[in-house]
């Protein structure tokens, strides 16, 4: 295996290739090379490459890809502009983990599925396209209960990216083909398993994530609720967003972690919020809509009141922040 | 199981040897003073083989060159090729905390982080937290509070616990628990942890 010590953004680019992984905290990485899940041929560290600020600039915050999550927790301009982001990434992993993962390496954190991450399960078509699915024909564990596909049910990981995508930010990626940059929504990031659930980003060959940007917004409320059993991995999460005006819901967004393929927006109950007046009723009836496209299996029976547990909290916070606010 | 992790296991052994050699003359030169400096005791200084890193970094306050294959994580580094075998092997996924060491003064799990990652870094064991023999406050907080029983996991909490004591927690019994997520103790010896951590905190105030 060859290291690459990255000096500068276009030597990590120009290392880029099949085989080829970039390192941020490497904890994951180095974690599923030595299961033999991961085998990257070269790792191109980019420790020393100048993505570690956390920029305040008009209307929006810019976090770089290479930011610690444990930076970003005690970075005073997050706890005052966007206090959801500090509250999920106090709650990721271990402090000891947050110490060295980096928000770049988080949002591309590979699935959990337990079957994905066992070298020694020849049945997962995410690692050996074609070879099925052995939760599915097993049913060995949970998954997921949104954007499932025949060949895949493994939930995706990130959190960060259900706080960013509450937060309607936008990633920008670097591509090696003429050192071009492109920016999209923190959503659009993310792809459905499909039949080619090796492919987990919308990412072209060697692209590379180097930054987040946060829109700010003082008529936005959100909320934030999670249920977990480990400290490693929450089994439900949910992130809200509503914009209000006056006591009207003028647009809302309800992003779910943990029981889908990709970080799910929730859209029939962002359309039971629009355009109606906040209320304890209104979160009900948003709540009612959480499971609307859910496809449970037996293993999973647990996960819809899981779902509609972790929304209802979340939008509840995002109400009770929208009245402290008002008083 | 496929054979690659085998393959790594080998080869990672055959370098092991190798670095180990250099690092117990290390040891040699700065146990006994007076004695020529490790340049001048080794043929040469580690020359790394195809495929290997020379890393350049601070163990516990010696500065040091080890050669390194670039697969081995820091864990693997200090317990096999410099004998520092305080440094558990525990869970390997990052979740249990008995490898916990300080990197540059910040507490990572070594099992997961790769050692390629630590070039120019000063690492931190338990054995650092007291080069002069003397205990630390936080250890002998650990000793008053018999916050140890079977002591496997003690070192990685000795040091996860010396670094909350520098991290922006409050000092409720709640954000003292929050502090030692990822640091598990099967004998159940968690809430003596807490109260040695809480112990040093008030002292200092």
């Amino acid at each position: 295996m060859e290291w690459i010590a990255a000096k500068t953004v276009a030597e990590a680019l120009a290392h880029a290739g099949p085989g080829a992984r970039y390192v941020g905290g490497g904890l994951s990485l180095s974690l599923l090379s030595e299961r033999g899940v991961e085998r990257p041929q070269r790792l191109i560290d980019l420790s020393a490459l100048p993505l570690r600020s956390i920029e305040g600039r008009q209307g929006e915050l810019r976090i770089g890809a290479m930011v610690r999550l444990a930076a970003l927790c005690q970075e005073p301009l997050v706890q005052t502009i966007a206090p959801l982001l500090r509250q999920v990434v106090a709650q990721i992993a271990t402090p000891a983990i947050r110490n060295q993962a980096t928000v770049g390496g988080e949002l591309l954190e590979r699935p959990r599925c337990p079957l994905f991450r066992d070298a020694t399960n020849p049945r997962c078509a995410k690692r050996l396209p074609g070879s099925g699915c052995a939760v599915l024909e097993e049913a060995h564990a949970a998954g997921a209960i949104f954007g499932t596909s025949a060949a895949c049910i493994a939930a995706s990981a990130s959190e960060l990216a259900v706080a960013l995508g509450a937060l309607s930010a936008q990633v920008t990626l670097l591509s090696p083909e003429g050192l071009a940059e492109r920016s999209l929504p923190i959503l659009d990031l993310y792809v459905e398993p499909g039949q080619t659930p090796e492919r987990e980003q919308a990412l072209t060959p060697g692209e590379l994530l180097t930054s987040v940007t946060v829109p700010v917004s003082s008529q936005r409320r959100f909320g934030y609720a999670r249920i977990a059993d480990s400290p490693l991995v929450p089994l439900a999460s949910a992130a809200v967003m509503m914009e209000l005006r006056d006591q009207q819901v003028v647009e809302a967004r309800v992003i779910l972690g943990g029981l889908a393929t990709r970080p799910w927006r929730a859209r029939a109950c962002e359309q039971a919020l629009r355009g109606h007046r906040v209320s304890d009723a209104l979160v009900e009836l948003a709540v009612a809509r959480v499971l609307d496209g859910a496809k449970p299996r037996p293993d999973s029976r647990h996960l819809p009141a899981l779902a509609t547990q972790v929304v209802r909290a979340a939008l509840r916070h995002a109400v009770e922040e929208h009245a402290t606010v008002r008083r | 199981m496929t054979d690659r992790p085998e393959d790594g296991e080998l080869s990672r052994r055959q370098f092991l040897v190798a670095s180990a050699v250099s690092a117990a003359l290390a040891k040699t030169a700065s146990a006994q003073p007076g004695l020529p400096p490790i340049a001048a005791l080794s043929p040469a200084r580690p020359i790394p083989r195809e495929g290997e890193l020379l890393l350049h970094w601070t163990v516990n306050g010696q500065p040091q060159q080890v050669v390194i294959d670039p697969q081995a994580s820091l864990m693997e580094v200090l317990r096999e090729s410099l004998g520092l075998t305080s440094v558990r092997r525990g869970c390997e996924d990052g979740s249990c905390g008995s490898c916990t060491v300080l990197v540059d003064g910040k507490r990572i799990p070594s099992c997961l982080l790769w050692a390629a990652l630590c070039q120019g870094k000063a690492i931190t064991t338990v054995e650092g937290l007291s080069p002069d023999g003397e205990l630390s406050p936080i250890q002998a907080a650990f000793i008053r509070h018999k916050a140890s029983d079977c002591g496997f996991c003690t070192p990685g909490q000795v040091v996860a616990a010396h670094a909350i004591l520098s991290e922006p927690w409050g000092s409720d019994e709640d954000s003292i628990q929050q502090s030692l997520c990822g640091q598990q103790c099967a004998c159940g010896r968690r809430p003596q942890i807490a109260a040695a951590i809480a112990a040093v905190r008030s002292q200092r105030g």
